[in-house]
């Protein structure tokens, strides 16, 4: 009975109410360990929420109380205003996708029937089930020649695509992912990544997913939440939010020394000053004493470097980025991996773009990083250097892969405490040696 | 050898025949019975965590009386006759039980524990989940249980033959009390045939029964 007018109340909720409100919840174990204490916590609707934490910091308790999988010591839980206990066990776990680490599929059943899992307990037709499940197969990208497969006999990743698949069956508007994609090779994890944020965006579904990869954590989460032993939250916020500004040590130390680095992720590169390079046909056809061009091959695509200090050697190419598509993050990194000091850009098509000097894209990490600063509100106040920023606009292009020191200095200026370094080495880092790091890195990569 | 005799005793549809029957009757009863007795048995240790090491050493324990001071002590507890196949087949089933709850425990402690939780998160009942879930994923160990106790009873049954009741194994006693040997050698190479046989058809019903577990737990 309760579980209709949940069904109905979660139905009307599209205004970004909460879905799962955790009040003051502690589960102590038996043996004396608290798992979770105190927690407070909002799991909006229709955002991916991502609970992690190194081992033991409560998050497979905290995920595992949302379905009752484990009941709370104190406090309470609700479930869009309704508190879990007077949802039945079974009724709220069929209304709650569960992904779990290598899928948790069922050996002994086919992909088919594995899919059919909830639709079966929930009486659907058989043949209502099989349709559903089909149609799921495609969503996650399987053939439809696998459903009468055993799971023994698919891939890593396929096991995990049916695992989702299995998982949104019934159509619920919650899934509960339990470090998903941990037993997956990294280009796997990467694809399956993408595959459930596309679900997300394209479903609209809830998500609560833990993991122990703050990688993971940052590229799946609209909000991340870390949680430390002991289970309380260190800190919760947007991803970007907490790699620019950790509220303390152990946040600072748990997102890891490259955060500046990876915070590029949520800057797009489209914008940046693409300017214009020479390509050339040959390595040897570059003259003695011009500046180094882009060696192509018949359909533009790029191949390397000429450079003719070099003579007729084509140097390496390095990393290239879209130049529509990419981030601030794939910029900076075709730029150090460049051996001239230049990010190459290439279209869609794979047809030589233009460059990006390391330079160039250490200033667009320079103004992205004083916009986070202000959207983040704090008293960064009109930092004097702002008015530096359109001046410094990159009209030139420089071709020697020096390390820019500029940038540093109006950082310190702008000194608020918690603000990031692409090198932070330590932790906690001093602030304000920003882009040192990276030209240091820079220099290396270019010798 | 004396073919003659086999073909006399075929001729009259007796001994030989009858005493196949018999023999398949004796050992794969308490097979049947053993198997009921075990599944929910099993379960139930392997849910036990401190009681479940000194259950399984007592079914080793049981094991370990010999067979033929059971077949002669059951009469007196059961008030059976002491010549009643009933006997027998109370006695191997009590064989059975022992071995192969050993296989059901492990059987169902190989369940891996994400499977359990997977099917608890999908909002399966226990009993569904014990049923659908646990219960073929341990038939694999159960089934290499089965085959041993099959192919362990069928050999078993002929010590029965001391107190007049082996089956097959009376051609044992007929042989040696009369220094012939044509029905020791038809009584081996029958229960070997017979031994065999089961062994392949358990292993048969296991790919039927069990597809996804080919290779696994043999």
């Amino acid at each position: 009975m309760s579980s209709v007018s949940l069904r109905a109340s979660v139905a009307e909720d599209d205004d970004g109410q909460a879905v799962i409100t955790f009040e003051a919840v502690s589960k102590t174990y038996r043996d004396g360990t608290t798992a979770v204490s105190e927690l407070d916590l909002v799991l909006p609707s229709d955002q991916v929420s991502v609970l992690v934490g190194p081992s033991g910091c409560g998050k497979t308790t905290t995920l595992q109380m949302i379905n009752r999988m484990i009941e709370p010591t104190a406090g309470s839980i609700s479930w869009d205003g309704t508190p879990l206990p007077q949802i039945r066990r079974t009724t709220l776990r069929r209304q709650m996708g569960y992904v779990i680490q290598s899928g948790g599929l069922f050996p002994h059943r086919t992909v088919l029937d594995n899919i059919c899992t909830v639709p079966t307990l929930l009486g659907w037709s058989r043949a209502r089930s099989r349709s559903r499940a089909l149609e799921l197969l495609s969503l996650v990208g399987l053939d439809r020649s696998l459903a009468q497969r055993f799971p023994a006999q698919l891939s890593g990743g396929q096991q995990q695509r049916v695992g989702v698949a299995r998982a949104l069956a019934a159509d619920p508007v919650l899934l509960l992912m339990d470090e998903p994609f941990s037993a997956v090779d990294p280009v796997v994890r990467a694809d399956l990544q993408e595959l459930v944020k596309g679900l997300q965006r394209e479903l609209g579904k809830t998500i609560v997913m833990i993991t122990h990869d703050i990688d993971e954590a940052m590229i799946m989460g609209d909000q991340v939440v870390i949680m430390r032993v002991g289970g309380r939250i260190a800190q919760m916020g947007t991803p970007d939010e907490i790699l620019d500004r950790p509220l303390d040590d152990f946040v600072a130390g748990f997102v890891g020394r490259d955060r500046g680095y990876r915070a590029l992720t949520f800057a797009p590169a489209a914008g940046l000053p693409v300017a214009r390079i020479r390509s050339v046909r040959s390595a040897a056809s570059v003259a003695t004493g011009s500046s180094p061009a882009v060696v192509v091959d018949g359909e533009g695509r790029p191949l390397g470097w000429a450079d003719a200090a070099h003579g007729s050697t084509l140097l390496p190419l390095g990393a290239t980025f879209a130049a529509e598509t990419d981030t601030l993050r794939a910029v900076v990194d075709a730029a150090l991996s460049s051996p001239v000091g230049l990010a190459v850009a290439v279209q869609s098509s794979g047809r030589l773009a233009g460059v990006v000097s390391a330079a160039d894209a250490l200033e667009a990490v320079r103004r992205r990083r004083l916009q986070v600063a202000e959207r983040h509100g704090s008293a960064v106040a009109a930092a004097p250097d702002d008015g530096d920023a359109p001046s410094a606009d990159p009209a030139t292009l420089h071709e020697e892969a020096g390390p820019p020191a500029d940038p540093a200095a109006p950082r310190q200026e702008v000194g608020h405490p918690p603000t990031p370094s692409p090198d932070r080495r330590t932790t906690p880092p001093p602030d304000g040696a920003a882009p040192a790091g990276p030209a240091d890195d820079e220099r290396e990569a270019a010798s | 050898m004396d073919l003659d005799w086999i073909a006399r005793n075929l001729a009259d549809g007796q001994d030989i025949v009858g005493l196949l029957g018999l023999h398949l009757v004796l050992a794969l009863t308490p097979v049947v019975a053993a198997l009921v007795i075990s599944l929910p048995l099993g379960y139930a240790v392997s849910r036990t965590r401190a009681v479940a090491g000194p259950l399984l050493a007592l079914f080793g324990v049981v094991y370990s009386v010999p067979s033929l001071a059971l077949f002669v002590a059951l009469p007196l507890v059961l008030g059976t006759r002491i010549l009643d196949p009933l006997n027998i087949v109370v006695a191997l089933t009590i064989y059975t039980v022992a071995l192969l709850v050993r296989s059901v425990v492990d059987g169902f402690r190989g369940v891996p524990a994400q499977t359990r939780q997977a099917a608890q998160a999908m909002g399966m009942g226990p009993l569904r989940r014990v049923l659908t879930v646990e219960l073929p994923l341990a038939m694999p160990v159960v089934f290499a249980g089965l085959r041993v106790v099959t192919v362990s009873n069928i050999a078993l049954v002929s010590v029965g033959a001391v107190i007049g009741l082996g089956a097959l194994g009376e051609l044992f006693d007929l042989g040696l009390r009369q220094g012939f040997y044509t029905p020791i050698v038809v009584g081996i190479v029958l229960i070997v045939a017979l031994a065999l046989l089961f062994d392949g058809l358990i292993l048969l019903v296991q790919r039927l029964c069990l597809p996804w577990s080919r290779g696994a737990a043999a």
